[in-house]
């Protein structure tokens, strides 16, 4: 449907190149995210017992629930992929859409974790033991906020790519030979779900 | 392998994981959680993200970012697992066996936990 650009020999090369862009942003993206799961694992072997009551005090059904949000998101991202490769459009935004919701329930539950614990007087830099807090406490609760903070970030970014790549596919803008745009866009998104994987095993469940 | 049968086994994964939370694993139960979390991880990256089937280059950035990380975190969890109690400044030799010897009762080190017991927190530098 349309030519590649002039500064590639041909179309395959193209979406060659922007692939290798993806995946070399999305190594980026893990070691942004990197820093901040040394940062963990340094405080934890420093401060365990702190860490232990942290995760103890997570909103452990919120999280698992947004576990299951993200699982279920990728896997319809991975379908719509696949249906746009086999032209089937309809059905592709149908599963795009079906992501979208799911991501936007992330959030939802992710502002209803936040809320519960502010409520209980825990915020960024000011766990729940108030002045006399060990530091253990105060680098564990931090590190959660900051850590999911910066996820929910990448999780509205998510939303916002793959809208947008939705429209250019109602807009007939991204057909099949063009798949590749859908395929980075599905990329990230899997990314974000990649490292939810392991902030919900750290932050929830041990 | 099919995107619903990924998704299905991911689920299944996550399932195991949020089971295993609620048995008493105690020193196991971080590496449990990880294991299953790494299966997890190689289901969404070789599957979904189809590493396996991208270009050399791409698998390469992939690669050195997963090296990256491991390195950084490696390093950075050799740091305080093998600290030993910092000297105390200024007050000579005896005081600082004395200092030891009241950190070595239980309060740090290592060598001194019997497993099982909890870890007590360490001093942080």
């Amino acid at each position: 449907m349309t030519a590649p650009s002039r500064h590639f020999e041909s179309g395959v090369q193209q979406a060659h190149a922007a692939r290798l862009g993806m995946w070399v942003f999305l190594s980026s993206e893990l070691l942004l995210f990197a820093g901040l799961f040394a940062l963990y694992a340094a405080s934890r072997a420093a401060t365990p017992a702190a860490f232990h009551a942290g995760v103890a005090h997570a909103q452990k059904w919120l999280g698992s629930a947004n576990t299951l949000v993200l699982l279920l998101s990728s896997t319809l991202a991975a379908l719509a992929v696949r249906a746009l490769e086999h032209e089937r459009r309809r059905l592709c935004l149908l599963a795009l859409g079906a992501t979208l919701l799911l991501a936007a329930t992330f959030l939802v539950i992710k502002a209803a974790e936040y809320w519960l614990h502010f409520r209980e007087g825990i915020f960024p830099g000011r766990p729940l033991d108030g002045r006399s807090a060990e530091l253990g406490s105060t680098l564990f609760w931090t590190l959660y906020f900051v850590s999911t903070g910066l996820h929910a970030l990448h999780v509205l970014v998510g939303i916002l790519v793959l809208g947008m790549t939705a429209h250019g596919i109602l807009r007939l803008r991204i057909g099949a030979e063009r798949a590749y745009v859908l395929e980075n866009a599905t990329l990230y998104w899997h990314l974000v779900d990649l490292v939810w994987i392991f902030l919900w095993p750290l932050y929830y469940l041990t | 392998m099919h995107p619903l049968l990924a998704g299905g086994v991911l689920v299944v994964l996550a399932a195991l994981s949020f089971g295993a939370s609620f048995v008493p694993l105690r020193d196991w139960a971080l590496p449990v959680a990880l294991l299953v979390a790494s299966a997890k991880a190689a289901i969404v990256v070789l599957v979904f993200m189809g590493l396996g089937r991208a270009s050399a280059s791409a698998q390469l950035a992939a690669l050195a970012a997963l090296l990256m990380l491991l390195l950084l975190v490696g390093l950075m969890l050799a740091d305080p697992l093998t600290r030993e109690p910092a000297p105390v400044l200024g007050v000579g030799e005896e005081a600082t066996m004395r200092a030891r010897a009241l950190l070595d009762s239980g309060h740090g080190n290592r060598s001194t936990r019997r497993p099982g017991e909890p870890r007590p927190d360490r001093a942080v530098r």
